[in-house]
């Protein structure tokens, strides 16, 4: 067994070194460093495998910690008593995880590789990722535990029990994942009504129990992870006794490969609904070439564009709403928040930049357009690209605006409720700011999609400079937040800086995306 | 040995697409596919490899006795070729000698096995993703052809290859035939008559041998044309 668990992984390795490399040779610079036939000597370099190995262990530890201390900040805020309520959620939440953290279920191009196309044994195929998910959470628990009952000070004997009991609870999670999928033919992940109530159900029963006092003690946790310690073996037998791993894993593998799609959540996301496809021939009317093409496309993927833009304005909506109620009942606070929102108002495109659609949209449109589209010469000509650009342009603009406009708004109403001193000139410069940076960010995506165009055919990989870019886009709005400007000047440098970005980024286009936009 | 479907019905939706299929198909045997556009061939060997439910029907291997079809026992080339494309072809085979050393007879070398497929040296080192649709699809029907299932689905597996390798493959599968049955779908069908020793035509959603015998090249094949075109009288 341990054979074909290294087997595995150094499949797995490989594919993400080669990866990684090819990558690299994508790079500007950096692809003058690498080698042509790099790839020939990867599957000998064990220093490779070995980096990449500890490079997950530390991730993987690293992500755990977080979780360990989104638990520890959730409990500080809701304002618990830690020592109690924190082994109580633990426990609470693995237990959450037993519904929902199937491995088997977790669809992937490297599942198929190695089960129909390499033709892995199922069975060892699973019992490899058993056994290592069994020793992962019980070595990466039992090192958090031990860091966070040193901070926290609860009892020993509680971080062996919550690493076994997690360590159980991966293969009961296995059996339970199997026998719904054999029930339901589909795995829970895919339900979101059952997923989201059962979420909703685990976090009423960790936090409401915690707040009314009521929590786990020690012997009743020694006595759950008894009977998990029972549960698992008689799981085990279940695995041992399955037959179906093949057609169960070529069920749900299949659908994600055949699609081309890394994975099944992005094809969710991008898919239109056979009940979208049809469109109001009133909307059609009168339009011919470019301008048809493009209102069959936006008005396809109307929920997809307009749905988040809706929820977000939604939610601003609500949030002002509860805020001006509460100003208006408690008005001794309306200093306070003015305050807050006159000494951080560049968080406004922070904000903004979170609100923004734009990577999900150009995704859409490359996923269900362009990637097909492209293929053809008439659609690469100059004045197509420039054309169908001023389109986009005009709907992203558009979509984007619904939840700018609902948050100026709002916000200008605060800010007058909170009697803050501003001239009219500081309301209007309010105004225009934030609709701006959301004309900025819409623009922003289309630019760099037009002029990177960083998606390969399958959407499986985007070029390093998108992800550069994206991250730098990201830094730059967390910096703002970072000094504080007064309103007038942010305003200001946020109006001039805009322009001189939308004007410079459309003539880049103007120039350059004839020629950048294109398959890779 | 035979692959023997009964009854066999597929529908997507309101789409029917195999409706009462039967058909015996026997061992030794090179079975030539042929329907015209969405008549339900990839269905067929979709449904054969179980990678979809059919509706109702039922296929089965008979050898000494009739038993459900195991998926160890099929080998499925697809048309469009789906590849780990962040491995090389040497990493990918040498990967897949690995993890089958117990099932395959008569190993050879790694060379050997490319230059069945006639993959050059300079070539065996690339990246996968660096591959032409054709070259994938020469990797794809290599590991089947290493494996020799009992069953090999081969769906328009010569379309995208050079004629040179198309020669090759084809003379391959004649020599492999033996003890298995192979069934091949293609549009072309020059190929179909030169590789296959059976016709077996997908139309009105049921599957159809086409009888040769005695008749010539031209005649056989208007024949087929004639049935694909649902001509009864053909």
């Amino acid at each position: 067994m341990l054979n074909s668990l290294f087997l595995s992984k150094r499949f797995e390795n490989t594919y993400n070194i080669n990866s990684l490399l090819y990558l690299l040779k994508k790079t500007p610079l950096i692809r003058n460093l690498i080698d042509d036939d790099i790839y020939s000597y990867t599957s000998d370099k064990y220093i490779f495998h070995i980096i990449i190995t500890i490079f997950n262990i530390i991730k993987d530890i690293f992500i755990k910690f977080l979780y360990y201390a989104l638990i520890y900040f959730s409990i500080l805020l809701f304002g618990l008593k830690l020592k109690t309520s924190f082994t109580h959620v633990l426990i609470i939440f693995t237990l959450f995880g037993i519904f929902i953290n199937n491995n088997i279920f977790v669809t992937s191009n490297r599942n198929y590789y190695s089960l129909n196309l390499l033709r892995m044994d199922e069975k060892k195929y699973t019992y490899n990722s058993l056994f290592l998910n069994f020793f992962k959470a019980l070595i990466y628990n039992f090192i958090c535990l031990f860091v966070f009952k040193y901070i926290i000070g609860f009892n020993f004997l509680y971080v062996i029990i919550i690493s076994l009991f997690t360590a159980f609870a991966r293969i009961i999670s296995e059996v339970w994942g199997l026998l719904y999928f054999q029930k339901k033919e589909e795995s829970i992940i895919d339900n979101n009504k059952i997923y989201l109530s059962l979420l909703f159900i685990f976090i009423i029963f960790s936090y409401l129990l915690s707040y009314l006092k009521i929590t786990l003690t020690l012997n009743l946790s020694i006595i759950i992870t008894i009977i998990s310690l029972i549960i698992s073996i008689f799981s085990l037998l279940y695995l041992k006794r399955f037959k179906d791993y093949k057609i169960i894993y070529k069920k749900l593998n299949n659908k994600v490969v055949f699609t081309n799609s890394s994975n099944t959540n992005m094809q969710k996301i991008y898919d239109v609904k056979k009940s979208d496809i049809k469109i109001d021939p009133k909307k059609l009317k009168g339009k011919t070439g470019y301008d048809y093409f493009n209102t069959i496309f936006f008005e396809r993927h109307k929920k997809i564009l307009l749905t988040s833009a809706k929820n977000y304005a939604f939610i601003i909506f609500l949030f002002f709403s509860i805020l001006i109620g509460y100003l208006i009942i408690n008005p001794e606070y309306k200093t306070y928040i003015g305050n807050i929102i006159k000494n951080n108002y560049a968080w406004s495109l922070f904000i903004m930049y979170f609100l923004n659609r734009g990577s999900i949209v150009t995704s859409a449109m490359f996923y269900n357009c362009d990637r097909s589209m492209l293929k053809f010469n008439f659609y690469r000509e100059e004045n197509t690209i420039l054309n169908n650009f001023k389109t986009r342009v005009k709907t992203v603009v558009k979509v984007n605006l619904i939840p700018a406009v609902v948050l100026a708004c709002f916000l200008l109403l605060t800010i007058y409720i909170t009697n803050l001193k501003l001239s009219l000139i500081t309301y209007i410069s309010i105004f225009t700011s934030i609709i701006l940076i959301s004309v900025l960010f819409s623009i922003h995506y289309l630019v760099i999609y037009y002029l990177l165009q960083p998606y390969d055919e399958n959407m499986k990989m985007k070029t390093p400079l998108y992800s550069i870019i994206s991250f730098l886009t990201y830094y730059l709005c967390y910096l703002c937040t970072e000094y504080t400007f007064s309103i007038e000047n942010f305003t200001l440098f946020i109006i001039i800086g805009i322009i001189i970005y939308i004007l410079t980024s459309l003539f880049l286009v103007k120039s350059y995306a004839p020629r950048t936009f294109r398959l890779k | 040995m035979k692959l023997v479907i009964e009854n066999l019905n597929k529908s997507y939706q309101d789409n029917i697409v195999l409706k009462d299929a039967d058909f015996t198909f026997e061992s030794g045997k090179i079975y030539g596919l042929i329907g015209r556009n969405g008549a339900g061939k990839t269905t067929l060997f979709n449904a054969i490899n179980k990678d979809i439910e059919i509706n109702s029907g039922k296929i089965t291997l008979e050898e000494d006795i009739a038993h459900d079809l195991n998926t160890n026992d099929i080998g499925y080339v697809i048309s469009t070729p789906n590849v780990p494309e962040f491995l090389t072809a040497k990493e990918f085979l040498t990967f897949f000698l690995e993890i089958n050393e117990k099932k395959i007879k008569n190993k050879k070398t790694l060379d050997e096995y490319f230059s069945m497929v006639d993959i050059k040296k300079e070539d065996q080192d690339k990246l996968l993703k660096e591959y032409s649709h054709g070259m994938k699809n020469k990797i794809q029907m290599l590991i089947e052809i290493i494996l020799l299932p009992k069953i090999l689905l081969l769906d328009e597996p010569l379309t995208s290859l050079d004629i040179v390798v198309q020669d090759e493959i084809k003379k391959l599968l004649k020599d492999i035939k033996k003890d298995r049955i192979i069934i091949f779908s293609t549009h072309i069908l020059e190929i179909a008559m030169d590789l296959c020793d059976e016709i077996v035509i997908i139309n009105n959603k049921k599957l159809e041998k086409i009888e040769k015998k005695d008749l010539d090249t031209k005649k056989y094949k208007d024949k087929i044309i004639k049935s694909l075109k649902g001509d009864n009288n053909a």
